[in-house]
This record gives structure tokens, sequence and C-alpha cells, in this order.
């Protein structure tokens, strides 16, 4: 182990300043004091960012009528354009519904204190984005079973039942 | 250090690839068009022959012309045995005589009708047809015989028609007609030398009607115009037919003799005059010793001699036992006209048949007389007529274990180089057909016993590892050996290294190279002969698929023949349960198992000397034939019961000892054995007799239907039967068909699928029967009927009931029950005379309900508790007359099913059920039908690929026998009554095999290319790698 020839003490500040500061370097200041007397954008900011949090809950309800007429092109039988259509439906939902934390990230106001869920002012979109894949998940499983996916019917469940036991033997 | 590219690598790769396209194209190249008579064989049978017929007898023909109690004319060659040509008649068509004429073969047959036909020698077409309008045959007054100048035929027919026909084209020359109303028979005519003031005549020989006894009627006609020249009636008495022969003639210049017996006299008559001649059969006996034991009444022996010979047999039973036959051969002294004894034959135990013919080149007679005294051999005898010698006295291994006594047999003899040739052809008791020669290649043996084929059951073979458990390669048990476990494990290991060999065959199976290396497989033309040589390898096993099995077939003469069904149908073994045995049942009763042989119960009737019914049953190894004895007290091979046998089935029990399935034997006193009678067995029994239902005796033209339970008494040992319901059909009614689910079948849905996914769920009574009976000739002028009852065998109530009226009762009728299905065919007539007439298919769906998605909710099923089932009938026209009906049945019942007809037209037809569908729409498909597939209605279709036999004709098919394989797509499909068919079938293709055409060999080279392929460059990518890291 090599011996330590220098080191630097990171606990005691710098007792002295001996190098100017870069040109443009103004120095360090109190940001958040500074901020404190300019409260106009601040809410403006907010305001905008549920309204941009809206368009993205939104989104998924737009695409609705696009995809219902996807649907009805693709047709009830199941062939591989019907199905990749139905999975894609299936799928993008939960993809969503997964990641739904970090598409409102950017949205979200960071807070000092806890606020409740509801008490949040993206609770409203968010709740309206997860009912909106909601939907387009209720639109895939009809999609599932007006294809005949779905073991809805006795006839599904037919393979499982056992044949009934003769009482009587003839012979 | 990587290793450097070798430098010839790309033209290495080039080279691989090149031969592995060229395999390629020799492989599409060599696609199997066909696979008939591969996976299917055809054994054409005649039956067992009565009458013979040789064209030549100078040279020696090359082949025999035989008439069978199967009424069928056939040529057989002489040499090898091979049958040349058949005529198959009609079922009632009844062969009374066949004659060599002219190089070619006249036939006399019929029932109803009379036909007499010219066959053409060489394909058994005939030349000529002639059927007299309006005149049936009777019992025995047919005959034929040829004149000498011009060579026609004089025909005799009903007793009492005679004729001139032109052998030529058929035409009549002439017809002589008795009397309406007399009371004489004819039954014979000959062609003999004339009286004082007469030319060429033709003798008619009849009997009259006496008030005792029938007397003796001569008729000479004119042989030119058919005149009637003069009557002789003759004063004697005679009691049957039998006992008159008629002997001589033949020609114009030659005497005609009609030898008959009278109580203690022999009387021969010279035709042309009134007064016979008379010898006291006591007196002309007296020399003969063997004779002075006499049993019963002498008779005589027809040899079948030609015209213008006088020799003839006179036999009687002799002997302690009445177990022999001795007999003398006369010939009439043409000068005195009475008989003389030439040649004493002595006695001999058993069963004799005679036969005679000319010896070639000169005009002297010899007798054959065969006979067997030995379990192993049958001795040939041939006598020289004029010289009184024996000229040949052969002895032939003939198993009398196989073949028993000789019924038939037919001398031949030519002339070869300087010697006299022959040939004898014999029929024996169990039906089979035999030719002796004596050049050694020559002689043969048809099983033509299989034509009497009723029943048969089909074995699975043991698996071949199963086998060797038990079964060392030597074919040694080895528990019988009680070796140490070193030697044990030693002679594992030895079998083993063994098995080594096959390796590489093996593999190259499983690489599939035949398609490299050999041409697709060809069906070779083979004959029935080839199957009786016994060279199928012992002991058998199960082939991959379970496609080879055993069927073993029962036959109405009491034989049992077990062939393979593959390999041609090779017999592998036969045995003949000797006179009487009426084989009622067999049953497999325990399948081929871990260290035990499939064993086969087989239960015949029979009956002692004092004509009481005995039942008897004998269990046998399936695989050998054998005995099966395994040393059990409990478990005889053979045992017998005193009473006629009513019904055997087997029991859901197995029984502990043997792993056998208990069989319960019905009696006709009405009790119940089971088999074995061990006390667990007997328990077993008990438990199950309160569930246990049967019927008895249910048989086509039965007025009823009843069923039967078992009474077990504490007190008694005894186990009775009691009957529980009756069914009694409406007056008039009698069965005509019945069918019953197989016992073994598998239902793999239980409910059907609709178009809108719904379901209706399939009636699950395993014990009901379907029973169709007919009113033929029903009261108030009403056209026959039929009526259909499906009744539940548990308690005897009626599940469905149909009628159909304006039947005609005289076609078949056929009925087959699968799974939850019925379908039967009859002819109806319509309904009005005008309205359309043909065979019907019904077909009949039996489901819990008529609801949709409605299921009984029950996990067991019980008839008194269970409700009627909604029945769904359809019925089709169908173009074809079905003699048998059958359905396949697979492994787990999942495949679609084929109902197979067996026709009348000699072939076998295979129809989907979805054919006969009951729910096909008889109006335009809707969505929801046509979401289920169903096919818009429709007659039964008439396809020529629907035909499992393609272009055979598989002669009166009787019985249609499916067996599941271990193959789910594949049925092994059994056709028989006459011929047997076996084929292998798919009904809903062959799913679960790789195509023929699917080249294994291809894939498995492509593999190996690949593998070379990376095994070369992987170390130059890795080499490659390495450098790039470098710089």
């Amino acid at each position: 182990m090599a011996a330590h020839n220098w080191k630097f003490d990171f606990a005691a500040p710098e007792p002295k300043r001996t190098i100017v500061d870069p040109p443009g370097f103004s120095g360090l200041k109190d940001v958040a004091s500074k901020n404190q007397g300019n409260r106009g954008p601040v809410v403006d900011n907010e305001l905008l960012k549920v309204k941009k949090a809206w368009d993205v809950a939104l989104a998924p309800g737009k695409q609705l009528p696009m995809q219902a007429f996807m649907l009805w092109m693709s047709g009830n039988s199941v062939q591989i354009f019907s199905v990749a259509i139905t999975a894609m439906l299936m799928f993008s939902p939960i993809k969503a519904l997964m990641s739904m934390s970090q598409v409102f990230e950017r949205y979200e106001t960071p807070s000092p204190v806890k606020v409740s869920f509801m008490d949040s002012k993206l609770a409203l979109p968010k709740v309206t984005f997860v009912a909106l894949q909601l939907l387009t998940i209720l639109f895939g499983m009809y999609k599932l079973n007006a294809m005949g996916l779905l073991p809805t019917s006795h006839s599904d469940w037919l393979a499982f039942m056992d044949p009934k036991t003769p009482l009587e033997y003839a012979a | 250090m990587a290793p450097s590219p070798p430098r010839g690598l790309a033209i290495w790769s080039v080279a691989l690839w090149t031969i592995l396209l060229a395999l390629i194209a020799t492989t599409v190249s060599a696609l199997d068009e066909s696979q008939s008579g591969i996976i299917d064989w055809h054994h054409r049978w005649i039956g067992a022959p009565h009458m013979a017929a040789n064209v030549r007898n100078v040279r020696g023909s090359n082949s025999v012309y035989v008439a069978t109690d199967k009424n069928v004319i056939a040529s057989i060659k002489a040499k090898s045995g091979e049958l040349l040509w058949r005529q198959v008649l009609r079922e009632n068509e009844i062969v009374h005589a066949i004659r060599a004429v002219t190089g070619n073969v006249v036939s006399l047959t019929g029932t109803r009708d009379f036909h007499v036909r010219l066959l053409d020698s060489k394909t058994g077409q005939p030349h000529w047809d002639f059927s007299p309008a309006g005149e049936g045959s009777s019992e025995f007054g047919q005959a034929v015989t040829s004149t000498r100048e011009d060579g026609n035929l004089i025909v005799l027919n009903e007793g009492a028609n005679v004729r001139k026909l032109n052998s030529k084209t058929g035409a009549q020359i002439w017809h002589w007609k008795a009397e309406a109303g007399s009371a004489t028979t004819y039954f014979s005519v000959l062609e003999a030398n004339a009286f004082a003031g007469a030319e060429d005549v033709v003798y008619v020989l009849g009997l009259q009607r006496g008030i005792a006894a029938f007397s003796l009627e001569v008729v000479a006609l004119e042989s030119a115009t058919g005149k009637l020249v003069k009557t002789f009636n003759i004063k004697s008495k005679i009691d049957k037919v039998e006992d008159v022969l008629t002997l001589g003639g033949g020609s114009p210049l030659k005497n005609g003799y009609v030898a008959w017996l009278e109580q203690d006299y022999l009387k021969i008559l010279n035709l042309g005059t009134d007064k016979p001649t008379q010898s006291t059969l006591k007196v002309l006996i007296s020399d003969i010793p063997d004779f002075e034991q006499l049993q019963a009444p002498l008779t005589f022996v027809d040899l079948g001699l030609p015209e213008g010979y006088t020799q003839f047999l006179l036999a009687g039973t002799v002997g302690e036992y009445n177990d022999a036959k001795a007999a003398v051969l006369l010939e009439i002294d043409q000068s005195t006209g009475k008989a003389e004894i030439i040649y004493d034959f002595g006695e001999r135990t058993g069963f004799s048949a005679w036969s005679a013919t000319i010896i070639p080149g000169t005009e002297d007679v010899a007798v054959l007389r065969a006979y067997r005294n030995d379990p192993d051999i049958a001795i040939l005898e041939v006598v020289n007529a004029k010289e009184r010698k024996v000229t040949l006295e052969q002895e032939i291994p003939l198993d009398f274990e196989k073949f028993a006594h000789f019924t038939f047999a037919s001398l031949e003899q030519y002339t070869k180089g300087q010697g006299v040739q022959t040939r004898i052809y014999f029929s024996t008791m169990d039906g089979s057909f035999h030719a002796f020669s004596d050049a050694e290649s020559e002689s043969w043996y048809r099983e033509e016993s299989l034509a009497y084929a009723k029943d048969v059951e089909i074995v699975d073979l043991p698996e071949r590892k199963l086998w060797t458990q038990d079964v060392d390669e030597a074919g040694h048990v080895r528990s019988a050996k009680n070796e140490s476990i070193v030697a044990h494990y030693i002679e594992r290991l030895t079998s083993h290294v063994h098995q080594l060999k096959d390796l590489p065959a093996f593999l190259l199976s499983y690489a599939n190279p035949s398609s490299l290396f050999t041409k697709a497989p060809v069906a070779v033309p083979y004959s029935e002969v080839q199957i009786g040589v016994n060279n199928t390898i012992q002991p058998l096993y199960r082939d991959q698929f379970g496609l080879r099995k055993i069927l073993i077939f029962s036959t109405e003469k009491g034989k049992l023949i077990a062939v393979d069904s593959a390999n041609k149908g090779q017999i592998i073994w036969s045995r003949f349960f000797s006179m009487g045995h009426d084989i009622k049942n067999i049953i497999i009763i325990r399948h081929a198992n871990v260290r035990l042989p499939p064993v086969l119960a087989v239960i015949a009737q029979t009956e002692d000397g004092g004509k009481n019914k005995v039942t008897r049953m004998y269990r046998l190894n399936a695989l050998t034939g054998k005995d099966y004895d395994s040393g059990n007290f409990f478990f005889p091979s053979a045992s017998w019961i005193p009473a006629g046998y009513l019904n055997a089935f087997k029991l859901p029990i197995e029984d502990p000892d043997e792993k056998t399935q208990v069989l319960c034997l019905v009696d006709d006193r009405m009790h119940i054995t089971t088999f074995p009678t061990t006390e667990p067995v007997e328990q077993a029994f008990k438990a199950l007799s309160e569930d246990l239902y049967f019927t008895l005796e249910n048989k086509i033209g039965g007025k009823e239907v009843s069923g039967y339970k078992a009474i077990v008494s504490a007190e008694t040992d005894r186990m009775d039967v009691e009957p529980t319901w009756t069914v009694p059909f409406p007056e008039g009614e009698e069965i005509v068909a019945l069918a019953e689910r197989p016992s073994y079948e598998v239902m793999s849905s239980l409910g059907r699928v609709l178009g809108d996914r719904g379901v209706i769920y399939k009636y699950q009574n395993p014990n009901y029967a379907t029973v169709i009976t007919a009113n033929k000739t029903p009261k108030n002028g009403m056209a026959p009927y039929i009526t259909v009852y499906l009744i539940d065998t548990v308690k005897g109530s009626i599940l469905y009931q149909a009628t159909h009226e304006n039947v005609g009762a005289e076609h078949k009728i056929l009925a087959t029950q699968f799974e939850n299905n019925v379908v039967y065919t009859f002819w109806s007539e319509g309904e009005t005379s005008t309205s359309a007439k043909g065979f019907q298919a019904v077909s009949l769906e039996l489901y819990e309900s008529n609801l949709r998605n409605q299921r009984i909710k029950s996990d067991t099923f019980s008839s008194f508790t269970a409700e009627k089932p909604h029945v769904i009938a359809q019925s089709f026209p169908f173009s074809q007359a079905a003699s048998a009906i059958g359905v396949t049945t697979t492994k787990a019942g999942i495949s679609a099913k084929d109902i197979l007809f067996g026709l009348s037209r000699h072939s076998i037809m295979a129809i989907n059920q979805r054919y006969l569908d009951p729910r096909r729409p008889t109006s335009a498909p809707t969505a929801l039908e046509k979401e289920e597939m169903l096919i818009p209605y429709s007659p039964i279709p008439d396809d020529a690929r629907l035909f499992l036999s393609y272009n055979l004709e598989v002669a009166n098919i009787k019985k249609i026998v499916t067996s599941p394989t271990l193959l789910e797509s594949t049925t092994v499909v059994v056709a028989f009554g006459q011929d047997v068919f076996v084929t292998r079938h798919a009904a809903s293709k062959t799913f679960d095999i790789l195509n023929e055409d699917f080249s294994k060999s291809q894939l498995v080279l492509t593999i190996v290319a690949l593998a070379a392929v990376l095994f070369v460059t992987k170390p130059m990518v890795v080499n490659k790698q390495l450098r790039e890291l470098w710089y």
C-alpha cells in the first residue's frame, strides 16, 4: 500500500480564497430566497403541469375510436392480424398502467410535506388515465369474446368434465 | 492456439450441399403412389369343396375345378393350389353338379330357379347360361349327362324336366316334361344301349312314390327328338334315393344299369329290360370276414366314375364301437348282369373318403381310399381295380388337432413320361382343402376353413421389452431356471450385449433410410396357399404402433384359426375342436401382461353319449393355441358343465391369482358358473351381483327380450338366474337385427358443440341395446313394417321406439350402435307403388336433453333414476345394399368415426359419421349451422374413394370388426364371412404420424450437415475474434 503523500480535507473549507472567480460567475447566492419574491410564474407552472397531465390522461380516450375502427376492420375470425391487434389492445394499456408513475412524474410537484393522493392535483388525471386504459382493456376483452377466445360457454369446459360412472353393469 | 482454417473448406461445403440437394431430389421422385396390398391383405376363399371335375385326365390338367357348399365354383391350380378363378353364386344358389364337357365346365345350380352354365375353363366366364323360366330345382332332381354322338347335354331339373341342350350355344333342342301331378320324381339321366324296337335312347330314372316306399320308374326318350318311347315300371321297394346307383351307359352301345338296395337284396336292372337281377347281400358278403360284425345296413358309396363304368362300392359300419368302416368294390358282370366282388378294402377305423378315376391310357379303374387311424398321419390308398392290388399306399402328415377326418377326396391320375402320376385332392372336416401329389413340391393346402369364420377376437401382442423380463432369448421361462442373482445379472448383461448388434439397424430404421436406399414397399402378389406355410417367427411381438395383432377366428365347423394381421395374414396357429363342438363364444380373458401371455377362453357346446348337452370351456394361450395350464387347481385348461349354453360374458372383476378377467357362464338350467371359482372371486361376484344385469339368448327370430339378474343366496353355493323384466313384442313381430354398444368403447367428448358454442350433452347410458323387429306378414293387408326399439337392458324400459312402414322385409336389415348413436339400414318400398324405393340409412343420436347447455347434475348414472333421452333421428337414401355393418374404434375415441358397410357387391365402404348426422340441415344452412360445419342434407354419397376394398372382390362379407391401435388415428378393420379382408383405416386421416412423403433422412442429414458446418466454422470464428482482439 502506497503511503499518502497528499490529501484533501473535505470537512474543513478552504481557509482562504486566493483564486479569482471565472468571468460570468456571480458567486454563491441564496437562490431560494430570491425566488420567493417571484410567485406569479410558479402558479402558472403548476396550472400548466396539471393541464399537461390532463392531456396525457385523456390520450388513451382519443385513441379509442381509432382502435374501435381497427377492431371492426380486423374482423372476428382468429387470424394473425386480428390476434395481433387484440394483443396490442390488451398489452399496451397494461404497459401504460405499469409505467403510469413515470408518465406523470414530470408533472409532479415535489412537495416537502406529504400530500395524500386525493389531495394532490394529479389525482383526477391519474384516475381518468386508469379508467380509460381499463376501457381499452375492456374493448380488447370484448374483441376476445367476439372472437370466441374467452372460456365463457359450456363448450369451453366440456373437455374437463368427467364422464358419469354407471352404477349398474349390464352384459 | 486456434486451429487454422482448412484450405479445402469451401470445396467441402459445396460438395456436402450438392449431396444434400441430390438426396432431396431423389426422395421426391420416390413418392408412393398407392398403399394397396401393403397395409391391407385379402384372402380369397371358396369353402370346402365337395365336388370336383377334371377337364383332362391323360396328361394331367393344369387346374382342378371344384364346387363348394359355399356355392362357389372355382378353378384351382393343380400344382400350387392358387385360385385361378371363382364364380361366387348367390346365397341360395346351390351347386347340384359340375362336369367337364369339351374342355369346359358345365354347372347345374339354383334353388328357386335353375341355371345351366357352360363356364370357360380358363377364365370362369360363362359361355352361355340356360335358365328355364318358371322352373326351379328340387333337392335331388338335377342331373346332367352328355351324349356320345354329338356331345350335347341332357339336363334334368326339378325332377321333372328333361332337356337336350346344344353344348356349344346352350340352345334347347328338345324338352320333355313329366305329366303334371305325376307321382314320380326323376333323379338321373343316362344314355345307354337301347332295347329292341328303339334306337339311340336316353333313359330317365325316377322314383315313384308308393304307400310305404318308392318304386323305380325308367323312361326311355328318343335321343334325337325327345319323344317318349317307353316307360318301364319296375316292381321295387326303395327307401331313399341314396340307395340307388346309376352305372354304365354313356354311349348308345354300352349297357346301362341301375343298382339299388332293397331290404336284404342288391338288385340290378339292365336298362331297357324290366327284370332286375337279384343277389342276397348276406350271400354276397359271406366271404368277407370284416362284415361279420356289421352294425348297420350296407350302403352305396358313389365313386364319381364317368358313365360307362360299372364299378361301385358297398360299405358298412363295423366294429364293436360302430367306429370302423369296411367296404368292398363290386363290378357288374356284363354277361350275367350280376355284381361281383372284385376287391375287399378291409376294415379301417374312423371315416373314409372315396374316389375313383380311370387310369390313363387304359380302361381300368383306380379307387382311392383316404382314411386315418393315427393322430398325426393319414393314409392314402390307391387300388387298381383290374389288377386287384394296391398301387399306392402313402402316409401323409395330417395333424388331427388341426384337420380331423376326411370328408371328400378326388383322385386324379395322369401320365408323365413313362409312369402314371397321382394327384389326390381332399377336404377335411375342419373345412380345409389339401392336395397330395407324387411330386413333393406339388402338395399344398388351403385353409378354406376361414370361409366359415363366424366370429373373431382380436388379440394385442405383448411388448418386446416386457416379454423379455420373463423369457430369455432362447425362449426359456426365467422363473423356471431358479438362478442366483449373479447368474441373473450376467445373463441380463449378455443379453444386452447381444442386443447391441441390433443397434445399427435400429438407428437406421429410426432415420428411415428406406426412402434413401430402397424403394417404397411394393405389394407382392401372393396366394392363399402361402399363408398356410407356417413361417411366422415365434414368439410374436407388438410393433411400434400396435398395428400388428392376432386375429383369432372361430368357424362354424368348430375350428380356431389365429391369423397375423400383418404379413399377409399368415396363419400363426390353428386348432380344430373335434366332432360336435359348436363354438359359441371366444373371449380374451387376459391381455398380454408383463409376465403372462394372453389367454383365450373358448366356450363350446357339445353332446355326450346320451345326447345330453354339455358346455365345455377351454383356456388357450392365445399366442400358441396350446392349452394354457398354469398348474393351479382352480384354473384347469379344460372344464365342463353338464348343461347347454345360454350366455357367457366377462365380468368387471379380475381374479387375483392369474390376473384373468372373471367369466360368467349361464347354462340352460338357469345356473350361473363363474370362472374361476376361487374364494375371492366368489366374494367379488357376490358384491357385484346386486348391480349385475344381463340378457340371455337374444337372437334373430326371437319374439321378446328379457332381462335377468343373478340370485346369490347365503345358504347354497349355487347361483341361479332370475328374470327381472320382459319386453314382449306385438303379435307378428320378430327380431331381425340386434346391436349393442361395444364394451371397449371410450367416449372422449361428453357433449356436442353447437354453432353458438353451446353444448348438447350426450346420453351416457352404457346399458342400452338396439332391437329391430319386423312384421313380415301383417294382418289387414298392410305392407311389412319394422319397429326400432332402444331398450334399457338394466330395467327393460323402452327408451325410444320408431316404426317404418312399407319395408322390404326380405332385404337384410342391419344395425350398429356406438357412443350415443345408432345407425340402421333397411329397404323402403315407398308409400305407394309409384313412390321411390331404395335402401335407407337411419341415424339416431341420443342426448340428455333437447335443450342446450342442460346437463343432469350427477357424477353417476343409474338407469333407475335417469330420464328418457332426447332422440334426434334422420333417414338418408343409401344407394348400396349392405350385408354387414361396423364402425371404427380408436384408442381414445377422439378421431372421427366411420361407419363401415360390407356391401352385397362384395366390397367395403366407409361413410363418415358426418354424412349420417341427423342434425344435417334440410333447408339452406343458417350461419350457426355453417359454424357447426354441418353438411346440407343429401343422400349418402357414392364415391369410389369411399371404398376401403378398392377394386377387390371381397366375397360375402358377414361381419366387420374393428380394433383400436396405439395410434389414435388408425383402426384395424377385419371383414370376413367368406373372404377375409384386413386393412388399416384412418377416419380422420393419419394426423398423428408423419406423412409417408416426409423425408426423415433429409431432416437428419440437414441437421448433420449443419452440425458439420458448425464444427468447421466455429474454430474459424473463434480465431477471427481472437485476432480482432489483438488489433
